[in-house]
């Protein structure tokens, strides 16, 4: 907008000096000479008046008084009847040449105009470019859903379903159909919170423990086979240092026939491979969940250390990251699901979405994550 | 649990394996080793030292005492010395010389140096057991009663003092693993060592006493198995240096040598077990039995509980002496006057001790083992073991009346279990050699009964409650063969069918846009309290029956409180500029159909109990995106112009705003617009109630949306790709002077539907309110732009007319004149 100021003085200064140019052509028109008297003082003033041409507006004029319906070269013609007729021919083309000399010297100054102006352009001021671009915001996923995204495009690279329940369900699903003893310790491995009945009798409702119950609603729904990861929030009654009583998981369930450990190994290899890097091995060992039989554990390898650094921020020295939980999913579960455990077998693992955004943005305390400290949000 | 290196090597009577190995293997076999403790590696160059004599301290007016002793090998040294309890000539020590690192008892440890005490430099010190971290003891100098040579290493006396202790993570399924020799028969599998457990030595000197004879009995199917011994002429004393460091070691305190025994017991069998004395029971007679209603206990924590029917006790017939399987009673227990004792060991029925646990909120070393399931057959063996340890420490004789109460119901029978080798290699997905899984199977304890082509039946350990299928025998093979021999295998993808459940990317679909259009994503609880929600004008529906607290006990009727919550955090933090959104679930029903019912909200694929909705909120507070220049803080415009950018690059989907519905509590009366597209109502979008900025500390001009995320899909339109003209449009610009009172957007859609077919968009691009105007107008303007059909040129006539008949519709319409 400053700059448009720039412009305006100097069209000021250029139409005074316009004015004493116009005079000049005039007092060359005069009748008090011979026609060619007239002509040559018309030629004698064509370089000049192209040479102190500034822009095409004067340059349009100074043709004009030339050779426009009232220029100096026009008028010169309505003059040929005061000469002799032997004249009239060597005065015709005396003017054509004249002519010629003002449509040159015209396109001459046309180029040094152009040529001026674009120098003068490009000679501007130039903007000061250690200023701050002019930007709308651009605002933030939550690390959680993320990392989630990451995790289940994986998963669905591989050809799994992605599939969905409700975040609060029933006793029944999170926990019996999943063949959790009645009155076990195994059921305090997930500390649940269950819902007031609100004056209403009935079965138990609880928060769901895990996403478990997604993959007893796909078995319900319909049988095998069965392919699905069932992503999201689930909900323990725990809370300190490394525990939010609400997180992310992603659970994942395949239900065929002739399905094995084998399969249950690539799958979470191959996923390990995706997120952590290709060099990364993984090993399997046992474990306990009260839903799969054999329970296994798989590791892999660090991805920052190798397990060659005892004090490797991510794997702690120990040279692995729990990938996740796992193992062949329990006759008693498939059975309950009108599944039948002979002809199927099937696997299923379960990850923590949380923990894996806390080891990818180094994320120094769980609840950070729900926080919403917009500072912490707009860090990531 | 905590598990002894030293004493695995002593059951497998091995010294060949390293800790290391021992950690990796029971790791890979489902027996996490969290952390392996190195303990006494500073015990090195203490040795046993001998008393030659003692003489009290020069000058020091503290009772020091310098202790000549004998460091074998011709070396005798004067030593300051503080302990009380120095013993005479002859008396046996222990001496750490310059440069032992020692404890002082508070987590911390100190190198000991040659310097002056009380004016006589020491080079060393006579140590207590908490200086070599042994003991609980501080209060004297440990002092040997074993025979040992002057000079001889600690460490040689007492191989256990150079130890790790491997803490185990022993999942709910392995009671056996919550003793000694459960971890050590896993070991032995692991690594195909012989273990043939523990073997109590017969014991041949018994005495006959009549006088003796206890009546032991079960009276309640909670109790199967009941075993009692009773010993005689026991000396109650302090445990040696071996027994009480290795319980310290493994996180037990030790009290005597009778309650000791009881422990390590506990901590070899896994088998929880009592001495009682015995002459603290009424009528040599002790019964296990269900408690009477508002029966009274007080349990050795010194808490007085009443008892109910559902709680199991061991009782006299007088009182009761303790609750079954959880802890003892006050009264009955071993004192230091205690000779006769009475040895008790049962096994109780794991559901029940779990729920008296519970009931009565005490987590113990027996519940612990009883609730996961202890071997019934073990209380005879754990018997004997005490009888033999009792022996040992305090010379009790065994009385020949023991006696094993047959429980009114019969132990099950152990179970048989046949397992297909070709179900081996299928689930497992690897082929484990016949020779292989016979040898697993019996270093696990499993009996091998049969076996044929295909085929192995076992008897399976009484030690393991998890193993009763085919598949729990699979388990075993295949985690003592090593689960890190299964193959990779890439599954046969033939499940997928359902791909990407709509809700899943529509939410995801959403977060992203919002992402694009300038705002941050919060992710709140999906519970918080009722008064934030009350804030806010709403009213939680599901509550949870066992919260956190009071402030996460109501389940989130809307997002919006969280959403203000987050904000007014934010800007007391200073953040100027606040736009924060969310997607997630409302909980706002509950429902009550059964779950167990063949149709019923619990097989259908997105039902549960309380009904459940996905919203889509944002709040947005400060400023608009501006630079070098004061653009103002938002309004409701910007909270509308959001969701039209939203619903826009979501579903190509326009919206409408009035003032119909019934504004939310938290919007500002006049300054809320209900967003509909079409019939669809999505939602609201307002500025705060002037009411909730002072509580929430946030500035006017605050703007708040809630939203639909099922209505705003529900507006989605199958797209009709349109045909561009190759001829040019053309636009009219409308200055109108109008009153305020009627709605721009009613006379931009009259401007509109006047100005005929051709009419492509009605665009407001000016407004004026002030000076100059009648009062009560504004004048606006509008740009109007008509597109041809495909080859027909709009010609200025014809747009003119149109663009008159427009006007003409606006005038007579709301009284508007053209500027
Ligand atoms: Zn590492």
């Amino acid at each position: 907008m400053r700059s448009i100021g720039l412009w305006d003085a100097a069209k000021i200064t250029d139409a005074t000096r316009f004015q004493s140019l116009a005079a000049v052509v005039t007092t060359a028109g005069r009748m008090t000479s011979t026609p060619m008297e007239a002509l040559d003082a018309i030629e004698r003033e064509v370089q000049d008046a192209f040479a102190s041409v500034r822009d095409e507006h004067e340059l349009r004029s100074v043709h004009a008084k030339f050779l426009g319906k009232e220029g100096s070269l026009t008028l010169i013609m309505r003059r040929m009847p005061e000469l002799a007729p032997a004249e009239k021919k060597t005065f015709g083309q005396a003017v054509n040449r004249v002519k010629t000399a003002v449509e040159t010297a015209s396109g001459g100054a046309e180029q040094r105009i152009a040529r001026e102006s674009l120098e003068r352009e490009l000679d501007r001021e130039p903007t000061d470019v250690s200023m701050p671009g002019r930007r709308g915001r651009v605002g933030r996923t939550h690390p959680l859903h993320r990392v989630l995204y990451d995790v289940t495009d994986i998963f669905v690279s591989m050809g799994f379903d992605v599939a969905e329940g409700p975040e609060t369900d029933w006793e029944t699903n999170n926990f019996e159909r999943l063949g959790f003893p009645a009155d076990h310790p195994a059921l305090d491995m997930q500390d649940t919170f269950f819902l007031k009945n609100e004056g209403k009798p009935g079965p138990r409702a609880l928060l769901r423990t895990h996403t478990s119950t997604v993959q007893i609603r796909e078995m319900l729904s319909h049988g095998p086979p069965v392919m699905v990861v069932a992503p999201g929030t689930v909900f323990r009654c725990d809370d300190d240092a490394t525990h939010s009583p609400m997180f992310s998981q992603i659970e994942g369930l395949v239900v065929d026939e002739g399905i094995s450990l084998a399969h249950l190994r690539w799958t979470l290899a191959t996923f390990a491979q995706r997120l952590f890097g290709k060099n990364v091995t993984t090993r399997m060992r046992g474990s306990y969940f009260p839903f799969t039989e054999p329970s296994v554990e798989l590791d892999a390898s660090c991805s920052v250390c190798g397990g060659s650094d005892p004090h490797c921020r991510l794997c702690k020295g120990s040279g692995w990251l729990e990938v996740g939980g796992a193992g062949m999913v329990d006759p008693v579960v498939l059975t309950n699901c009108g599944i039948d455990p002979e002809k199927y077998t099937g696997f299923a693992f379960g990850m923590g979405i949380d923990r894996l955004a806390m080891i990818r943005y180094q994320v120094p305390s769980i609840e950070l994550l729900y926080s919403n400290d917009v500072r912490f949000l707009r860090s990531l | 649990m905590k598990i002894s290196y030293q004493w695995l090597c002593e059951l497998l009577a091995t010294k060949k394996l390293s800790v290391e190995s021992v950690a990796s293997a029971l790791t890979d076999a489902g027996l996490e080793v969290e952390k392996v403790h190195s303990v006494g590696e500073n015990l090195g160059s203490v040795v046993v030292a001998v008393v030659k004599s003692t003489r009290a301290h020069p000058t020091s007016k503290n009772p020091l005492s310098l202790v000549t002793v004998d460091l074998g090998g011709g070396t005798e040294l004067e030593v300051v010395c503080g302990a009380p309890n120095v013993p005479a000539p002859g008396g046996r020590v222990l001496f750490a010389p310059v440069g032992t690192t020692v404890s002082s008892g508070d987590g911390k440890s100190f190198t000991l140096v040659e310097k002056p005490v009380a004016g006589i430099v020491s080079k060393g010190m006579l140590c207590s057991e908490i200086e070599l971290d042994l003991g609980s003891d501080g209060d004297g100098i440990i002092v040997i009663d074993d025979i040992v040579a002057a000079g001889t290493k600690l460490v040689e006396y007492l191989p256990g003092a150079r130890d790790w202790i491997l803490e185990v993570n022993v999942t709910p399924n392995r009671p056996d693993a919550l003793g000694h020799v459960g971890v050590a028969r896993d070991v032995a599998a692991l690594m195909k060592l012989p273990f043939a457990g523990v073997r109590p030595k017969a014991i041949t000197h018994l005495i006959a006493r009549d006088d003796m004879r206890v009546r032991v009995e079960s009276h309640t199917p909670a109790c199967d198995r009941f075993e009692a011994a009773v010993m005689i002429d026991a000396v109650v004393k302090r445990s040696p240096l071996w027994l009480r460091s290795r319980l310290w070691r493994l996180g037990l305190r030790a009290i005597n040598n009778v309650v000791d025994a009881s422990n390590y017991v506990m901590l070899e069998l896994g088998q929880p077990n009592h001495t009682y004395d015995f002459d603290a029971i009424a009528e040599r007679s002790i019964v296990a039995r269900n408690a009477k209603d508002g029966e009274a206990l007080q349990t050795l924590d010194g808490k007085h509980r009443t008892l109910s029917s559902a709680d199991v006790v061991i009782a006299d017939p007088v009182k009761a002496l303790g609750l079954a399987g959880v802890m003892g009673g006050e009264g009955s227990g071993i004192s230091d006057k205690t000779t006769r004792l009475l040895l008790e060991a049962a096994h109780f029925d794991a559901s029940t001790v779990r729920k008296m646990s519970k009931r009565h909120d005490i987590h113990s070393d027996a519940s612990h083992r009883f609730e996961r399931g202890v071997d019934p057959n073990c209380p005879a063996l754990a018997i004997a073991r005490l009888k033999e340890l009792l022996c040992e420490l305090t010379g009790a004789i065994p009385v020949q009346a023991d006696v094993s109460a047959k429980g009114p119901v019969p132990v099950a029978a152990a179970l048989e279990v046949t397992v297909r080798d070709e179900r081996v290699s299928k689930v497992l997905g690897l082929r484990i050699e016949r020779d292989e899984s016979v040898r697993i199977l019996k270093a696990l304890g499993f009996e091998v009964l049969a076996q044929d082509a295909g085929t192995i039946t076992v008897r399976v350990a009484s030690w393991r409650p998890d193993v009763t299928r085919e598949i729990d025998v699979i388990e075993e093979l295949g985690r003592v063969h090593g689960l890190d021999r299964v193959p990779l295998a890439v599954v046969p993808s033939s499940g997928a069918r359902a791909g990407v459940t709509r809700d899943f990317s529509l939410r995801r679909r959403t977060r992203e846009a919002f992402v694009a259009l300038g705002v941050d994503e919060a992710v709140n609880y999906a519970f918080d309290s009722d008064e934030l929600f009350a804030l806010v004008g709403a009213k939680a529906s599901a509550h949870i029956a066992n919260p956190l607290s009071a402030e996460r006990a109501a389940m989130r009727p809307t997002l919006v409180a969280g959403l203000l919550k987050n904000a007014s955090l934010a800007a007391r933090h200073g953040e100027r500029v606040i736009r924060l959104f969310e997607v997630g679930t409302v909980f706002t029903g509950r429902n009550t159909d059964d779950p167990h019912a063949e149709e019923s909200s619990a097989t259908r694929a997105n039902e549960g109990p309380v009904d459940e909705q996905t919203r889509v909120a944002f709040v947005l507070v400060g400023p608009r995106d501006a630079w070098l220049a004061d653009a103002g803080s938002v309004d409701v415009l910007d909270g509308k112009g959001l969701i039209e950018s939203l619903m826009e690059s979501l579903f190509r989907t326009t919206i409408t705003a009035d003032r119909g519905g019934e504004a939310p509590p938290w919007a500002h009366r006049a300054s809320y617009a209900r967003i509909c597209a079409g019939e669809t109502v999505l939602g609201y979008v307002a500025e705060l109630h002037p009411s909730l900025r002072a509580p929430l500390k946030l500035p006017a001009g605050t703007v708040v949306a809630d939203l639909s995320l099922a209505a705003m899909a529900s507006t989605q339109r199958a797209l009709r790709a349109l045909k561009p003209s190759k001829l040019p449009s053309m636009r009219r610009d409308v200055a109108l002077l109008v009153a305020r009172s009627h709605p721009i957007g009613a006379i931009g859609e009259r401007l509109r539907s006047a100005a005929g077919e051709r009419c492509a968009s009605v665009e407001l691009f000016d407004r004026y309110v002030g000076k100059g105007l009648p009062d009560g107008t504004h004048s606006i303007a509008f740009a109007l732009t008509f597109a041809p059909l495909e080859d027909k040129s709009l010609t200025d006539v014809d747009v003119d007319g149109w663009v008159k008949s427009a006007v003409s519709a606006v005038v007579a319409d709301f009284g508007a004149s053209q500027r």
